[in-house]
């Protein structure tokens, strides 16, 4: 009982957490895109002003719109958001539901939002977000095989060097990736970092890989006909997802705390953590989607899949010869 | 190639026109300092020759077709006058010459003849002349749509008319008591919506020294930043 | 997916990738278009049909209103049409004023496009630079003419201001700024990997289609047509100088009329731009501004005059043209107007065929369309908030200010 009660506190608090965390990232964003463009640029709250206008906003349903999968596909884009996160750690916080998932899962649970997204644009009944839709589709086809490479990499790295449940996040927590390979094979994890720096503005549908929503192209693409509350709640979607997103990187990737470092332990190491862990999801999101797409312009959708497939694609070859090498170097295979 | 004079241009033309060329002169303007000379060539033509000329006028150069202008040439006057603003020799330097075919065009059988078999791309200048002045022009297939006037000008008007087929003084005195157009389709919402949408207009009528603007200041704050949002987004 | 069911997209008439109001329709397969239709006319506003009741003073100021973009190109155009009816000759000086101000006006306008045009790619820090710099041409024209844009600074016969030798060191300045600039330019508009890849080969209109739909400036020259009526056509100042035409041959490469090539074309024409103005300057005969400073003498001229001319002037997108027939009367009996932009906007349904959905934005750009719009007027007040008046507010504003001015 107390396990259950435990958590559904959890589930609220995280929800929270990462509406607010989420909406902060992207105000950052915003603020330092606008420097990088010397503009003023909006302010650091800006997005939940945003926010709090659109849920205030009449919510327009078109004509032509199937209105139930309309609907609900923003509140099914938030729930899948918020559920990536109950299974990820944050700094040394456990995750919530743990034990019970792997990054497989996570996988799956990161392209529920997108598939969302692209059944709301084709409910909507406009041909701008019918073509966003199948653009959505496309760059999902294109950036899931190297986020999938990144995933199976690790974890066949971590399994090679004898982890137990190497698919687990709570394992990842126990063990780092940097600390198990040679010289080799941290070069291998600097590609995979690259690698997923990549993949984060095409999953988020930022420029350069934004042809879904191209507001020139397509005036918002899928998102062309949402107004209102169902407008706020992909706006809050795509937030939550944002972290999920850059945590999960986070998580695999760069799994470093500070409290031992300090020999912190009990609330304080928690607290310093995540802190730590805030800091982080806040660098890497600078760097893969605020400079990225102040210094790049669109991609077409042809050219994404090129990008992904073949150039990122090579980088995951690349990643995978130089783990081979290494594990086999050090004699574990 | 030899470019020709502007005299040497109006000879050949004479000579593949004959009776159809009906004037000619040339008029050349200096500007500047250096006054070097820029060239125009005004030839009046018969209107059953506008092919023939513009033919003859390509035997001597591929020319530019600038644009076909046309004026209606008073409303008591039976013809509206067309010229075809050519230009030749475009790409030499100093020696670009326009030429212009005028002709008079009776107003109870305003027809020409297409010259896209000649150039490609007179279409959309042609139609133009069908638009405004409700010129007929034979050969060229009919636009499936406007494109110079908008979508619900009246049939049957042609704008830079003089005449009864002008635009009457209906469609521009006392435009203030016209008001907002109350025929457009109605916007795609759902039926509620539309009784409110009354009355922003029944309270701009009760007050007419408050329009939308005094809404405005109340968010002030707001709204330079509202607007840059959208550019940073 | 798509389907083999052709399926059709509009584009405006509004629509964040215009700046300006038309539509246009696209019948796609996929992500490629088929066949692309236009209907421009969205914003007739009957400038020809207003100016056949107004005097030729008058119209010159009617004329800095078509565009707000090439201020001073209609009403080049238009006086010099009037002045060759009227056989009025502008003073020498005025002929350099107007070229000066042309060429600023040509910065500026390419300047904007430029960065409309890396906003289509969707590459918004480089539109942020653009049109950052674009300001400095912006202040130089308000030096010049006391107005940033609708200069009015066109009179028939001549220019209604002098360039004054107070105003030289901060037109230098703006051009030292941007001759500075331009290899920054060049190098970011021509050299950016992702805007070659989505510009080369993209949007082709071939040389004989540019030349059989008499399109004109960039457009063309573009397109390997050596169109530019500054070098061939001589008038005003641009007679006393060497102009050659701007084609893509100057960036080293052959022209395919792509959308790259008309990049190349503008960012090379603002180079040149540059060069015109400082030879203007420095060459600038001494003399008068005006034929005849009273309006009422230059409306006694026209008045009496007769005939038919048109006024042409290679504005930022190409050749412009004006005929204009008075027939001794204040007001002239035909005055049509043929921009730039008319010359170049049917050839859309050519350049857009086969090309991807999403080259759509970039390629309606490219030959810079200027649809000119004016419905609405955006105020800012020094000290209040920004707000927008309809057309409405704009005529009791003004029976207001008429009544004041009465009392």
């Amino acid at each position: 009982m107390n396990e259950i009660l435990a958590a559904v506190i959890g589930v609220v608090v995280l929800t929270i957490c990462s509406i607010v965390v989420g909406l902060f990232l992207a105000g950052l964003d915003r603020v330092v895109v606008a420097r990088m463009q010397a503009r003023v640029g909006p302010r650091l709250r800006q997005p939940f002003i945003d926010i709090a206008k659109l849920f205030r906003k009449e919510n327009i349903v078109p004509k032509n719109a199937v209105p139930i999968l309309f609907n609900l596909m923003p509140v099914l884009a938030l729930a899948a958001s918020i559920a990536v996160l109950l299974y990820l750690p944050f700094g040394s916080i456990a995750p919530v539901l743990g034990a019970a998932g792997d990054m497989i899962l996570v996988l799956y649970l990161l392209i529920i939002p997108s598939l969302c997204l692209v059944i709301g644009g084709f409910a909507s009944g406009s041909p701008y977000a019918t073509v966003g839709a199948q653009r959505e589709m496309v760059s999902m086809i294109a950036y899931e095989l190297p986020l999938a490479a990144v995933v199976i990499l690790v974890a066949w790295r971590l399994m090679a060097s004898g982890t137990a449940e190497p698919f687990s996040l709570v394992t990842l927590m126990d063990t780092n990736i940097w600390s198990v390979c040679g010289p080799l094979g941290i070069i291998a994890a600097v590609l995979l970092l690259i690698l997923f720096i990549g993949i984060i503005p095409g999953e988020l549908s930022k420029v350069p890989f934004d042809a879904p929503e191209a507001e020139t192209e397509l005036a918002g693409g899928i998102l062309a006909e949402y107004s209102g509350r169902n407008l706020g709640m992909f706006t809050l979607a795509q937030a939550v997802k944002s972290v999920a997103i850059v945590a999960f990187g986070v998580a695999i990737l760069l799994p470093w705390n500070l409290s031992p470092v300090f020999g912190l332990t009990g609330a304080a190491a928690i607290a310093v953590d995540l802190i730590f862990f805030l800091v982080k999801v806040s660098v890497v999101m600078l760097v893969s989607v605020t400079l990225v797409r102040t210094m790049m312009a669109r991609f077409r959708i042809t050219q994404v899949v090129k990008v992904y497939w073949f150039i990122l694609g090579g980088i995951a070859l690349a990643a995978l010869i130089l783990f081979a090498i290494d594990a086999f170097a050090a004699g574990v295979i | 190639m030899k470019l020709l004079t502007p005299e040497e241009i109006i000879n050949t033309l004479q000579k593949r026109l004959g009776k159809s060329m009906l004037d000619s002169r040339v008029q050349i303007r200096t500007e500047g300092v250096k006054k070097r000379e820029n060239r125009n060539i005004w030839i009046t033509i018969d209107k059953y020759a506008v092919h023939q000329a513009v033919k003859a006028l390509m035997s001597i150069s591929y020319p530019h077709l600038s644009c076909i202008s046309g004026w209606d040439k008073g409303k008591d006057d039976p013809s509206l006058r067309v010229q075809y603003i050519f230009t030749i020799y475009g790409g030499e330097p100093g020696a670009e010459t326009m030429v212009v075919f005028s002709l008079d065009l009776p107003k109870d059988n305003p027809v020409l003849p297409t010259i896209t078999d000649l150039m490609e791309g007179t279409a959309f200048t042609e139609r133009e002349k069908t638009e405004y002045l409700g010129i007929r022009i034979e050969g060229l297939a009919p636009a499936e749509h406007r494109f110079f006037l908008p979508a619900d000008f009246p049939e049957g008007i042609y704008p830079l008319r003089k005449d009864d087929k002008g635009i009457p003084k209906s469609m521009v005195k006392n435009l203030w008591a016209a008001g907002r157009p109350e025929n457009r389709p109605p916007a795609p919402l759902p039926e509620k919506e539309e009784a409110p949408a009354e009355t922003p207009a029944a309270a701009a009528k009760d007050a007419p020294a408050a329009p939308a603007a005094p809404a405005a200041p109340s968010n002030a704050g707001e709204k330079p930043d509202t607007k840059s949002q959208k550019g940073g987004a | 997916m798509a389907g083999n069911v052709p399926y059709k997209v509009p584009v405006g008439p509004i629509h964040p990738a215009l700046k300006e109001p038309v539509h246009i329709e696209l019948t796609v397969l996929g992500e490629d278009v088929v066949s692309a239709d236009f209907t421009p006319g969205q914003t007739h506003r009957g400038i020809e049909w207003m100016g056949l009741s107004r005097n030729p003073v008058q119209i010159v100021h009617l004329t800095d209103r078509i565009c707000g973009i090439c201020g001073v190109t209609h009403s080049l155009c238009f006086a010099r049409a009037v002045e060759q009816v009227a056989e009025i000759n502008a003073p020498e000086r005025a002929d350099y004023v107007r070229t000066i101000i042309a060429e600023f006006e040509r910065i500026q306008s390419h300047l904007l496009w430029a960065g409309v045009a890396a906003h289509e790619l969707g590459f918004d820090s480089l539109f942020y630079l653009a049109w950052r710099v674009r300001e400095d041409a912006l202040d130089a024209i308000e030096v010049i003419t006391g107005n940033r844009v609708n200069y009015d600074i066109i009179q028939i016969g001549g220019v209604r201001r002098d360039i004054t030798p107070d105003m030289l060191p901060k037109i230098q300045k703006c051009l030292d700024s941007y001759k500075e600039l331009f290899g920054k330019l060049k190098k970011l508009f021509l050299e950016d990997t992702v805007i070659k890849s989505r510009c080369i080969g993209c949007g082709v209109l071939t040389k004989e289609t540019a030349a059989a739909y008499s399109t004109v400036g960039p457009t063309a020259r573009a397109s390997g047509l050596p169109a530019d009526l500054r070098a061939d056509y001589p008038y005003c100042a641009y007679g006393d100088l060497q102009i050659s035409p701007v084609l893509p041959e100057v960036y080293g490469k052959k022209a395919t009329g792509d959308t790259y090539d008309r990049i190349v074309v503008r960012i090379f024409e603002v180079a040149q731009s540059i060069e015109i103005i400082e030879e203007c300057l420095a060459n600038m005969p001494e003399g008068p501004v005006l034929y005849e400073e009273k309006v009422a003498k230059i409306l006694a001229l026209c008045k009496k005059a007769s005939g038919e001319a048109a006024g042409r002037h290679e504005a930022p997108r190409g050749e412009a043209v004006h005929y204009v027939a008075m027939n001794n009367a204040e007001a002239p009996v035909a005055w049509k107007v043929k921009a730039s932009s008319y010359s170049n906007l049917h050839v859309w349904p050519i350049i857009l065929k086969g090309v991807q959905l999403a080259d759509v934005p970039i390629v309606v750009a490219s030959i810079d369309p200027c649809l000119s719009c004016t419905d609405r007027v955006l105020v800012t007040q020094d000290n209040g908030p920004a707000k927008i008046l309809t057309k409405e507010d704009l005529s009791k504003m003004s029976y207001l200010k008429t009544r004041r001015m009465m009392e």
